[in-house]
């Protein structure tokens, strides 16, 4: 290990001979190490030549730092030297277990559906559902070998073929078995979460959802009115679409209809083609008039009621619908933020989740604001990445340059809580909001900074915890992703 | 990418045969090895450099060369052998076992009569215009551009940013400049393969692929005496794709920038290649692709 101590940082590397690691395991260890309290900067490099040009140049190269092409150097800078001490430590720990500890469990995980369903038979728990996360190119083969062998399918993977999405819909439905995805992100069967959930009461609302933090969302507001989730059965986002044309919803909604266990059913998407979405109001129909009451939740749609389906256009408004059949009251504090004055600039939205992102787009649409919403989770900018759920990190980073960003006067953000997601993701917004404000400030601008927060008090992370995290870096809180989207629609006005 | 010495074009996935080990308690499936490696026919010792999840990496014991294991998702490398997906776990356990505790395994252990001959020769093609357009702009689609101050690693961005500059250099015969170039790529930026690296081996395929061997020439001639500036992985794609031998990734861009796949498709695979490499690579080699396209129109117009 070698060390450097300046002023207000203290700087490590350690040099792990003749190490070799597959890039992306690299990346995620150095992510969680950049993500550790006063860690400012992490360097996770073969160290060539060139490499050790670039941390000099960069003023993260230790002095006396000796290694060859074929050795991996792993430097951290931080506040103080035991800051990167410990941090160097766990990062060397997670190198070297992958290498002989954790890799060996790892490894013999099975490594296809096959041997996982004799795993799963060895002991004496046999498989029902496969979740299918690899990349989409291989993905339909994954999910198809599973439903051929009477599996019902949980698929996180995207970019999915859609003629392989509408046959294997077909395929799963003519054998009574779920395929939920491709592209879904969250479900909750029996009380199980799957991908991206939080955690939830069980109750009576069945929802549908081909919107994984659509879902979310609702779920977690339907838990904060003291009701709960029968199932939460994902279908992906393109099942409403005219090509799938609502085949796993309508298999859900069957599903639904007939779980004892369910007596209020929610469908939560964005919005569906037209054709599609009469056939989905026609089927909520017929399931409310055989005694379940049903809201259809797709986003932008104007709130209407019609033969006994209640139909709206936020997903506020959808869960506020459904607890309300539910026979309980879902009560939204939404102070109009008086005493807030608007800012010049637009509203820049930096979202982890895709339904939140489209939401507030809808909502600013509606109320005339210059903004520019941001899906951090899309295509574009995952990219082999970790989706920001999961890394917070490189949205952070968006937050701290936005700081210096003329144009924008209010930042608007989610913060998603619950399994699969980061254990802390409040911390580096925090940070980031704090040097964010201090570029405002230091260009004379005032920047205002509003969130959401899209937990439960059951979530792993802490909501309570979380929100105070936010607050305490000047974060405005509001109780709904709408509420925060309205709010900073209120919050911005053009530059003169 | 050939099966057969004689250079018939045949499409991964199309040419198996059951594989066994000899002397190894293994599932029988489908393999190929690469051709061009007959040294795996004499009994190298190997050492396990790395077990993961899809790639098994062994060294020879003192000779620095490099025997890649992969299953079909990874694809077959240069100087490999690809086994199906149903029998990669048991042979990735099995060398396992048989590496524990410094013990070594000999390579004609490994390759088998059995096994499908498979070249990773890269073979000129016709490039469409229109593919190396669409596959450029989806390519710029997933170009990753972290916000600044990148926390936690090295932009590979700008690293890709020289693939025209090193393309244009080498096709205009200026060897200092083509060197100087390879000196700032070379080792550069993340991954084991760093991006630099990956970028060159596009280049080169490119070359290959739009039948520019005199600027391929001038990046090998500079090339060979840096390598030792760089990963001893890096060194084994480097000089595969000296002698005009590339990863099976590769072959399927060929077929991309030939117009005989979805443009779309070949970059979401690229993007799933290791953290990076995927991109780095089809950066180098739409860089080249470029402007040996445009040297094709050029000699057109003039004639």
């Amino acid at each position: 290990m070698t060390k450097t101590t300046a002023a207000n940082s203290a700087l490590s590397a350690q040099v792990l001979p003749r190490l070799y690691r597959d890039s992306v395991a690299l990346m995620r260890i150095a992510a969680s190490t950049g993500q550790r309290e006063g860690v400012i900067r992490v360097g996770a490099v073969m160290a060539t030549p060139a490499n050790l040009g670039i941390l000099a140049e960069s003023q993260m190269l230790p002095d006396d730092l000796s290694a060859s092409p074929d050795d991996l150097v792993f430097v951290v800078r931080g506040v103080d030297e035991q800051t990167v001490d410990e941090a160097l430590e766990a990062a060397v720990a997670a190198l070297t277990v992958t290498d002989t500890g954790t890799a060996s469990a790892a490894e013999q995980l099975p490594g296809t559906v096959e041997e996982g369903i004799a795993s799963a038979d060895r002991d004496g728990s046999p498989a029902t559902l496969a979740t299918v996360s690899v990349a989409g190119t291989y993905a339909a083969i994954v999910a198809e070998r599973a439903i051929r062998r009477g599996l019902h399918v949980f698929c996180f993977s995207d970019n999915v073929p859609l003629e392989d999405e509408v046959r294997l819909k077909r395929m799963a439905v003519e054998r009574g078995l779920l395929l939920m995805g491709p592209d879904c992100g969250t479900a909750i069967l029996e009380g199980v979460p799957l991908g991206f959930a939080n955690v939830v009461r069980p109750g009576r609302i069945g929802m549908v959802a081909a919107s994984g933090t659509g879902g979310q969302e609702i779920s977690r507001l339907i838990d904060s009115s003291g009701g709960g989730i029968s199932q939460l059965i994902g279908v992906g986002g393109r099942d409403l679409s005219a090509e799938v044309g609502g085949a796993m919803t309508e298999f859900a909604l069957d599903l639904l209809a007939d779980d004892d266990q369910t007596a209020v059913v929610l469908v939560v998407s964005k919005p569906p083609s037209e054709a599609v979405a009469n056939r989905l109001i026609d089927r909520l129909t017929a399931i409310a008039a055989n005694g379940k009451p049903a809201v259809a939740c797709l986003l932008g749609l104007d709130d209407r009621d019609i033969d006994g389906v209640r139909i709206r256009g936020t997903l506020e408004a959808g869960a506020v619908a459904a607890v309300e059949l539910d026979g309980r009251r879902l009560e939204i504090a939404d102070p109009r933020g008086g005493d807030i004055q608007p800012v010049p600039g637009r509203v820049l939205g930096l979202y982890a989740g895709g339904t939140l992102a489209a939401e507030a787009k809808i909502i600013l649409g509606r109320a005339g604001a210059a903004a520019a919403i941001l899906d951090l989770g899309d295509d574009q900018y995952t990219a082999g990445k970790p989706h920001p759920m999961i890394d917070p990190a490189p949205r952070a980073d968006r937050i701290e340059a936005a700081g210096s960003d003329p144009e924008a006067g209010v930042i608007l953000i989610d913060l998603v809580l619950g399994f699969g997601a980061a254990a802390d993701p409040g911390t580096p917004v925090a940070r980031a909001v704090r040097a964010a404000h201090a570029s405002a400030a230091r260009d004379g601008r005032k920047l205002i900074v509003i969130a959401s927060v899209c937990g439960t008090n059951g979530d792993p992370q802490g909501l309570a915890r979380q929100r105070d995290i936010l607050s305490a870096a000047g974060v405005i809180l509001r109780p709904t992703n709408a509420s925060a989207a309205r709010l900073a629609a209120a919050s911005s006005k053009e530059k003169s | 990418m050939s099966s057969e010495p004689d250079g018939a074009f045949v499409r991964r996935g199309t040419y198996h045969t059951s594989m066994s080990t000899v002397g190894w308690q293994t599932t029988a499936g489908p393999g190929r090895i690469d051709i061009d490696a007959p040294w795996f026919r004499c009994s190298h010792k190997l050492a396990v450099v790395h077990l993961g999840q899809s790639a098994v990496v062994l060294r020879t014991a003192g000779g620095g060369r490099l025997l890649v294991v992969t299953d079909s998702s990874a694809g077959l490398m240069p100087d490999g052998i690809c086994i199906d997906d149903a029998a990669f776990p048991a042979v990735r356990d099995a060398l396992k076992r048989k590496t524990a505790h410094g013990r070594e395994v000999t390579s004609d252990q490994l390759v088998s009569p059995a096994l499908a001959r498979t070249s990773l020769r890269l073979d000129p093609t016709h490039p469409d215009p229109e593919a190396i357009d669409a596959l450029r702009l989806h390519a710029a689609r997933s170009e990753h551009r972290p916000a600044v101050g990148m926390r936690w690693g090295m932009d590979p961005a700008p690293i890709r940013a020289r693939s025209g500059a090193l393309a244009s250099a080498a096709v205009g015969g200026r060897a200092r400049e083509v060197g100087a170039m390879l000196g700032t790529l070379i080792g550069a930026g993340p991954g084991t393969t760093p991006s630099g690296d990956d970028v060159i081996v596009g280049v080169l395929a490119g070359f290959v692929l739009t039948r520019q061997g005199r600027a391929a020439t001038t990046i090998c001639s500079a090339l060979i005496p840096l390598l030792p500036r760089t990963t001893l992985a890096s060194r084994h794609y480097l000089t595969a794709a000296t002698q005009g031998r590339f990863g099976e990734h590769i072959h399927d861009l060929a077929l991309a920038v030939a117009g005989h796949t979805p443009t779309e498709l070949a970059v979401d695979r690229a993007r799933t290649w290791g953290s990076c490499s995927g991109l780095d690579v089809l950066s180098g080699l739409l860089a080249a692709a470029v402007t040996g396209f445009l040297t094709e129109e050029r000699m057109e117009a003039i004639a």
